[in-house]
């Protein structure tokens, strides 16, 4: 039984076709990775998969209803998305921004108990921002605002984890750290995980499953080491990749 | 904000609508002792006094209370709805529409009832254009809904100046006053409390939707919010109360830009306590700057729309120099 | 084409049947019109200076007035140059004035500024008071050669107005509320004419006291100086609906006299002639209020 998976689906984005018939199954436990290179619809599939913006053809299901017959409020109690930058002309505060998280299961009428500060606080403290709960957003850099959206997706608590570009703005240390936390729940809550990422190195450490993004041809779908071999992934960038064999697994870099 | 400091609040903004009440009642050329001010209240109305009252202060203080409170609210949920801090009630050229409504009524010599029917059809016109145009093909952003507004509004304001350049001047007085703004002949609101109620308790429905629409569209929509009737919905309501603000009192200038500026950085940017905190400032400040503008200089009279803004000016740059220190804007 | 000797022959020949002799006089603002000849082709630019060049008797030699020229009948059938705020610059060039009579307040600064550029005579009114008035004619008598017409009707204006002054009653002046418009609601001070005429005739302008010349007012200020008379500012046959709006505060001196009365703008408001007529209808209005005349 999968948790989020698609029939038939086309995509097109300005005349451009994206995939054509997709056929995805997104199922309890894994860890997929979204490869591409820049423009090869990343975001575009990401966004289409959470609901955002409508499929040409085909449909997306979500548990066992169709996505688009969900009320969106529905969709979020189970499906959450980290999107890149979005900017709001508005002050508010970190604590404020990550109660948000909780929207999709309170009712109209219902304000934020004890219970949702709990959450919120957690997550705040794992993704290291407890200090930072009564600043403001215009007042976090890029990176702190990074981990405040990973904090808000943490409350929102989804079974289906759809994360775009997630280790934007971190360092080194982030990267691996938000990473770990985000497969960490969507695996304990016997969630799916799928997250499009650059670096093909945190893809071999993270992903049990991927989907790759061809410029002019058809998504490839499989398992992580079948796919992540020098041709496919030079075919993928356009550019010559090595694979580099260490004692803690392989290395890519470009040639 | 914690909800003891919310309550907190909001009561001290009810106060101070209360206090600004009592002021507009008791002040005036016509000198009325306070204690003469309460029995008329009580039921006895002996003679000029009691008329004074009743027939003037009164009806247009809760003109002004009314109109304050709409054109805050609207204020609000359009700087929400363009999620763009410029944003004002008159922005999409619903003032522009009425404007043009209650100027050809005058042009055509009719009376005050005829004027008003007028001004709220050119505000629902507008309405309908404005909306029509910027839905376009099924999608419509902020962007685009702006950029439709401002260039009706100014068609609409190419259409005012057409009309002020070949009126008479006789009617031209009353024109240009009646554009600055103004509650001199204001009766008692009706319909308009009823309408200000319902959209103040729909929007603070709300006000946790609104809250996330400010951090973008996708994200609001990722969150579980049902992003495109609730802009309608913010449209619609944002647009009839300034209709009905602008219809009773034409297009008092200012206060439904900075009252939820200037509330934002008093107390925030949660909108369940912005929403009626703003309904409330903004009828405080509009019925302190009436009182103003008929006593200042009594027994002349100044344009009320003069007043908010000498008011409003420099409370929002106090405040708003006070608040850099902690980086809010 | 005639030959130019012939056209210099025609000029001269016209000029001794006009005893062309320069002619000269001042305006209100104290500077010194002079003209070769008295002026043939005039052009006023506000309907109170046509009043005055008819009663001058120099009404046959408009060539161009403004909009709202419409006293006496025949200023109707004079060509336009525009309005009183909006001269068409060119339409007055075109009727090739000899003398273009402005006002002062009534026309726009930059328009006058323009037409002395183009070096056409420009006498500039400004008929504030009711000497003024009179003199006005007479001055303008002077520059169209029909000073004998406009001396006579001078002193007519002069001793109709000498018979408006009433003997100081036995009681306090009328207090009159004069209403120039109700939304917004307007009235006059002190400093204007009709404040000065309503004293002439025994009463007292309420709001004789304020800065502005037409200063807007609260209805609660007018319901405080409790006038005895309203005098409402109105068209020239029907009186404004808003006059009557008064009878909604019975407690009102004004109301309970039952004097609400008209006076058309154009007699009092108009700064010609005819306020002398205006004039006398206030008068008659304030007298009704005084027990003592009646």
């Amino acid at each position: 039984m999968s948790l989020l998976s698609t029939r038939g689906l086309n995509i097109a984005i300005g005349g451009r076709s994206l995939c054509r018939d997709l056929n995805l199954e997104l199922k309890p436990g894994e860890v997929w990775g979204l490869l591409g290179a820049n423009g090869s619809g990343k975001s575009t599939l990401l966004h289409t998969l959470a609901g955002l913006r409508p499929a040409s053809a085909g449909s997306v299901t979500l548990s066992s209803s169709r996505l688009d017959r969900l009320s969106r409020r529905r969709c979020a109690q189970q499906l959450g998305l980290l999107l890149q930058d979005e900017t709001g002309g508005f002050p508010a505060t970190v604590m404020e921004t990550v109660l948000q998280g909780r929207h999709p299961h309170l009712n109209l009428w219902q304000w934020e108990g004890e219970e949702d500060l709990a959450l919120a606080r957690q997550a705040l403290q794992q993704v290291g921002l407890t200090a930072c709960a009564e600043r403001r957003l215009d007042q976090l850099s890029g990176g702190e605002r990074q981990r405040l959206r990973i904090a808000t997706l943490l409350v929102q608590a989804p079974r289906v984890w759809l994360l775009d570009e997630p280790t934007n703005h971190l360092d080194l240390h982030h990267q691996i750290q938000m990473l770990e936390l985000l497969v960490a729940q969507a695996r304990e809550t016997d969630g799916t995980l799928m997250m499009s990422l650059h670096d093909l190195n945190l893809a071999a450490r993270f992903c049990d499953r991927l989907i790759l993004l061809f410029p002019g041809a058809e998504p490839k779908q499989g398992r992580a080491e079948e796919l992540l071999v020098p041709e496919t992934l030079s075919a993928l960038y356009s550019h010559p990749i090595r694979r580099l064999e260490t004692g803690a697994g392989p290395v890519f870099i470009p040639a | 904000m914690k909800t003891p400091q919310r309550l907190l609040f909001l009561t001290a903004l009810l106060c101070l609508c209360l206090l600004s009440l009592v002021a507009a009642l008791a002040l005036g050329s016509f000198n009325i002792p306070l204690e003469q001010v309460l029995s008329v209240l009580g039921g006895k109305s002996p003679g000029l006094a009691g008329d004074v009252i009743l027939e003037l202060r009164l009806p247009r203080a809760l003109s002004a209370l009314v109109v304050g409170a709409e054109l805050g609210l609207a204020g609000c949920l359009m700087q929400v709805l363009l999620r763009n801090p410029l944003a004002d009630p008159y922005v999409l050229g619903v003032s522009g529409g009425a404007s043009v409504g209650a100027l050809l009524a005058m042009s055509a010599g009719l009376g005050s009832w005829a004027m008003s029917g007028s001004a709220l059809l050119g505000a629902l016109v507008n309405l309908l254009l404005v909306f029509g145009l910027a839905r376009g093909r099924g999608s419509w952003s902020p962007t685009r809904l702006l950029l439709t507004g401002v260039v009706c509004a100014s068609g609409w304001g190419a259409m005012i100046s057409f009309l002020l350049a070949t009126s008479e001047d006789s009617s031209l007085r009353g024109m240009l006053f009646w554009l600055m703004g103004d509650l001199s002949h204001a009766g008692m609101p009706g319909w308009e409390l009823p309408l200000l109620g319902i959209a103040l308790a729909l929007a603070w429905i709300l006000a946790r939707p609104l809250n996330l629409m400010l951090r973008g569209e996708q994200q609001a929509l990722a969150l579980g919010v049902p992003i495109y009737p609730l802009q309608l919905l913010l449209y619609l309501l944002a647009s009839v109360l300034t209709a009905a603000a602008v219809t009773r009192a034409g297009s008092i200038g200012f206060l439904g830009l900075v009252v939820p500026h200037i509330l934002r950085l008093v107390a925030g940017s949660d909108h369940r306590l912005l929403l009626p905190a703003s309904a409330l400032a903004g009828g405080a400040l509009l019925l302190l700057a009436d009182t103003l503008a008929r006593t200042l200089l009594a027994p002349q009279q100044l344009p009320v729309g003069v007043v908010t803004a000498l008011l409003g000016v420099p409370l929002f740059l106090l405040v708003l120099h006070r608040s850099t220190r902690g980086g809010a804007l | 084409m005639a030959p130019p000797y012939l056209l210099a022959f025609f000029l001269l020949l016209g000029s001794a049947f006009t005893h062309a002799e320069p002619v000269s006089t001042i305006d209100d603002l104290g500077r010194t019109i002079t003209l070769p000849a008295p002026a043939q082709r005039i052009v006023s630019l506000a309907p109170n200076i046509t009043e005055l060049l008819f009663s001058a008797g120099a009404g046959e030699r408009l060539v161009g007035t403004v909009s709202y020229s419409n006293y006496p009948p025949a200023a109707q059938d004079i060509p336009r140059v525009g309005g009183p705020s909006q001269v068409d610059l060119e339409a007055l060039l075109a009727t090739r004035p000899d003398l273009v009579v402005a006002w002062k307040t009534g026309n726009p600064a930059r328009a006058l500024a323009q037409i002395e550029r183009l070096g056409l005579p420009l006498y500039l009114a400004e008929p504030a008071t009711l000497e003024q008035i009179a003199s006005n004619v007479e001055r303008l008598g002077s520059l169209a050669g029909t000073a004998p017409t406009a001396a006579r009707e001078a002193a007519r204006f002069r001793a109709r107005l000498r018979t408006l002054t009433r003997p100081p009653g036995s009681r306090a002046p009328v207090r009159v509320f004069y209403q120039i418009w109700h939304e917004p609601l307007m009235t006059i001070n002190g400093d204007h004419l009709i404040s000065h005429l309503i004293e002439r005739c025994g009463g007292i302008n309420v709001f004789a006291g304020l800065e502005q010349i037409s200063p807007t007012l609260t209805l609660e200020a007018v319901l405080t100086a409790n006038p005895e008379l309203i005098i409402a500012s109105g068209g020239a046959k029907e009186r404004p609906e808003w006059l009557d709006n008064w009878r909604r505060w019975p407690h009102l001196s004004a109301v309970a006299n039952d004097a609400l009365h008209v006076v058309p703008a154009d007699l009092l408001e108009r700064q010609s002639l005819r306020v002398v007529e205006g004039a006398e209808r206030l008068c008659r209005h304030i007298d009704a209020v005084r027990p003592d005349v009646r």
